[in-house]
């Protein structure tokens, strides 16, 4: 609690935050001649692809609908014609199917939009009734990283009241500097987005809007306060420097001082947490109707020329943005997308951009710092750190014996894989990747539990 | 005098334990089907769990007390199953004794390496996170989680791949449920098998250019196959040779003579070094018969004058 600064109770980390890009505005990079669109950038069921090939497509048309409640529909980034819907090599590291498209360079769009200003006024007078219609419409998905569809956060069953929303504009993630350049350079857009999304859960009753930055961006809280002393209600939090903040439930235990139980999603303690660059194209989608096509991508790490943050449309090959900053160092070793603490390696650039890319980390064989594993020593640095009070080393010792049932009274489940374990393990265990296999074995376990369970009640009733 | 009250008291305290431990081992008696405690001693004491049950305990105390038709402990050896049947009485169908094989031939000598893994050694986590570091997304991975999950020493990690004793291998199953790639099954245990030794279901090319060693679905091996065992399963791009079918010709194994995504053990890879010679034998005289055609056609002179000569 330096400073009186707010953060969250449990855990946590302090790392180096290497925002080597940050003094580094926005740059719009051209379109590139094809795009490769994944049909499942998001949390959820895979949309379905309603093109095919050689159908002529402009830019905002859906060309995969959303398939399932907790779905998102994906639309064309460039207007041209399908050359193809086949598996491609996507950033999750397998393939997928994708629809490519050949960009015609014309850029027509698919319905007329309009280009309002943010302002109080607008939002004041807007009818928020087909907000979250429009949001569902322009395919839009939690922009930090995780891509929740953002319409279905937006509708909460009708039992649950939310007087709480917050924004997240934390970016913890050490390297990643997209979130703070859009809040230093689209402020106003993104506060009015904040503003929407109050007006469609306030009809419930009152609603609070906070703003959650962390005091290593200045700058970025001085541009968003400016905005926010325009509305009412809304607050910007200038939260201390830890790791991980900007996972939702530390993010809410920081601001306000509630905490999530287990299992339970923000909406139980009556909040919703949405990303930042998220809260702006929720504005132009509903304001707009502007369609979501393009995000801002870091491209960072010693292992490139030029750290720079770039305003990219969907289905850009990473191959292409990092040549845009220069190429790659003769000493780069390692690729990842998204963030140091959270990303994932990849073996390949030759992937899309997709809506859940927040970085392109290209790290150096000294940055990468890739220790080989030694035993654990049991110093129980990482019980210290886990934000959600979990015993790490432990639940690596049970998953390395296989006493997958075991995991259940760990509470594995409730494990965000934020990796300070990893980060702080004396013995550099893969602990994380450790626990990604025990959570799939536990969900295999419980799954064959509930099939039990409702097999024996059905006996029973015979 | 001490040491005989002491030896007294507890000789005393002893008969009393003892008497009270009768008592209690006679009134509370559990009768067990001691058929069942004979049966188990017989099973091979593995405990692998390859029949479905916890242990070969377990697996007797369901054979003797309730046997369901198909029931049977897939390890035990001919002998034991007759022992058993003894046992109990009755005749016990024999088991058909299978082995486990590879469908993947991705040594690294065989297929590109394109990245350099760092994480937990472990097949089913590096499967989790991508493709592999082997240029086929198809190819076992070789961390070896069959080999750590083999209760039987039958498998070792050589050159990226996991290889099968097939002596030591009982066919329990357990490195088939493990493997994520699913490029283990098993085969019957006969004399010898052969199998296709790729799994890749990518078009021909793709294969070529991962692996010198791959199956392009050619179609060649169906066409020579005497017994129709081996089919291509259409937008699979992969062949399969049907084990029941199967009667170790080996034919296919020669015919695949480009890729060699066929492959034999045992007695069979002496028939098909046969075969191969019988074939090369073949094309060298039709060679040489083309040759001295096309000698003929180009110089009629020079072969009249041969004739007149002899």
């Amino acid at each position: 609690m330096a400073f009186g600064l707010k953060t969250f109770s449990r855990g946590g980390i302090h790392v180096d935050d290497r925002k080597y890009s940050h003094e580094s505005a926005i740059e719009k990079i051209p379109a590139p001649k094809t795009v490769v669109i994944p049909i499942s950038q998001h949390i959820g069921a895979p949309a379905k692809a309603v093109v095919t090939k050689d159908q002529a497509v402009k830019i905002g048309q859906i060309i995969a609908e959303k398939s399932g409640f907790i779905s998102a529909n994906v639309l064309s980034p460039v207007s041209g014609v399908v050359k193809a819907v086949e598996a491609r090599m996507t950033p999750t590291g397998f393939k997928q199917d994708c629809i490519v498209i050949e960009n015609d360079m014309k850029d027509e769009y698919f319905e007329a939009f309009t280009a309002v200003a943010p302002s109080a006024e607008v939002i004041e007078k807007l009818d928020v009734s087909g907000a979250v219609k429009a949001v569902e419409k322009a395919g839009i998905v939690g922009m930090g990283g995780a891509a929740f569809p953002t319409s279905v956060k937006l509708s909460p069953p009708p039992d649950v009241k939310i007087d709480t929303v917050i924004l997240n504009g934390v970016e913890c993630e050490p390297y990643l500097t997209a979130d703070a350049r859009i809040m230093i350079e689209d402020a106003e857009k993104i506060v009015a987005g904040l503003a929407l999304i109050m007006k469609i859960f306030s009809k419930n009753g009152p609603v609070k809007g906070y703003i959650g930055i962390e005091a290593n961006k200045p700058d970025s809280i001085q541009k968003m306060s400016e905005a926010a002393s325009k509305y009412k209600d809304i607050e910007v939090v200038s939260l201390a420097l830890k790791y991980p903040q900007g996972g939702e439930k530390q993010l809410i235990n920081a601001i306000v001082g509630r905490d999530v139980p287990s299992g339970k999603l923000p909406s139980a303690v009556g909040c919703v947490v949405q990303n930042v660059a998220t809260a702006a194209s929720i504005y132009d989608a509903a304001v707009n109707n502007r369609p979501l096509i393009e995000r801002v991508v870091t491209v960072t790490g010693m292992g490139v020329k030029k750290q720079k943050n770039l305003l990219v449309r969907f289905g850009t090959m990473f191959t292409e943005l990092i040549d845009y900053c220069g190429g790659v160092t003769d000493d780069a070793a390692m690729l990842i997308c998204g963030g140091p603490m959270m990303g994932k390696a990849l073996q390949t650039s030759e992937v899309p951009v997709t809506k859940a890319v927040s970085g392109i980390l290209v790290l150096t064989q000294n940055e990468a710092n890739l220790y080989e594993e030694a035993p654990c020593i049991r110093c129980g640095r990482c019980v210290d750190v886990c934000p959600m009070g979990l015993q790490p080393g432990m639940i690596n010792k049970v998953i390395d014996a296989g006493d997958y049932d075991k995991l259940e009274e760990l509470s594995l489940l409730d494990c965000i894989e934020c990796g300070s374990c990893n980060y702080i393990c004396a013995g550099h265990e893969r602990l994380v990747q450790k626990i990604k296999i025990g959570k799939v074995k536990l969900q295999e376990i419980l799954k064959a539990r509930k099939e039990k369970e409702a097999q024996l009640k059905k006996e029973d009733k015979k | 005098m001490e040491i005989i009250m002491s030896v007294l008291v507890m000789g005393l305290i002893a008969i009393v334990l003892a008497v009270a431990l009768i008592i209690s081992s006679k009134k509370f008696h559990v009768p067990e089907n001691p058929l069942i405690e004979k049966v188990a001693s017989l099973l091979p004491q593995a405990n692998c769990g390859a029949c479905g049950f916890p242990g070969c305990a377990g697996f007797a105390k369901a054979f003797v007390e309730e046997p369901v038709p198909g029931m049977r402990c897939p390890v035990a050896s001919a002998e034991v199953l007759k022992a058993i049947g003894e046992v109990l009485g009755t005749a016990i169908g024999e088991n058909k004794p299978m082995r486990a094989v590879l469908h993947c031939n991705g040594k690294h000598s065989n297929v590109q390496t394109v990245s350099e893994y760092i994480g937990v050694r472990s097949c089913a986590a590096a499967n989790m996170l991508y493709t592999g570091d082997k240029a086929c997304m198809y190819s076992c991975i070789g961390y070896g989680d069959c080999a750590k999950v083999c209760l039987f020493g039958a498998i070792t990690m050589e050159d990226g791949i996991a290889v099968f004793d097939a002596e030591k291998c009982t066919g329990c199953g357990l490195c088939v449920k493990e493997c994520p790639r699913k490029v283990i099954s098993l085969v019957q245990k006969r004399i010898s098998n052969v199998r296709v030794t790729c799994s890749s279901h990518d078009k021909g090319p793709v294969v070529r250019k991962n692996c010198k060693v791959g199956c392009i679905a050619c179609g060649k091996c169906v066409k020579v196959c005497p017994k129709e065992a081996i089919t291509v399963a259409p937008g699979s791009n992969l062949a399969r040779i049907d084990d029941a079918k199967c009667i170790l010709c080996g034919k296919c194994v020669a015919e695949c003579d480009i890729m060699h995504a066929i492959t034999a053990d045992g007695r069979v890879v002496k028939a098909v070094e046969i075969i191969i010679k019988k074939k090369q034998q073949e094309k060298e005289e039709k060679q040489k018969a083309a040759a001295m055609a096309a000698g003929a056609a180009n110089n009629p002179a020079a072969s009249d004058t041969k004739e007149v000569k002899s």
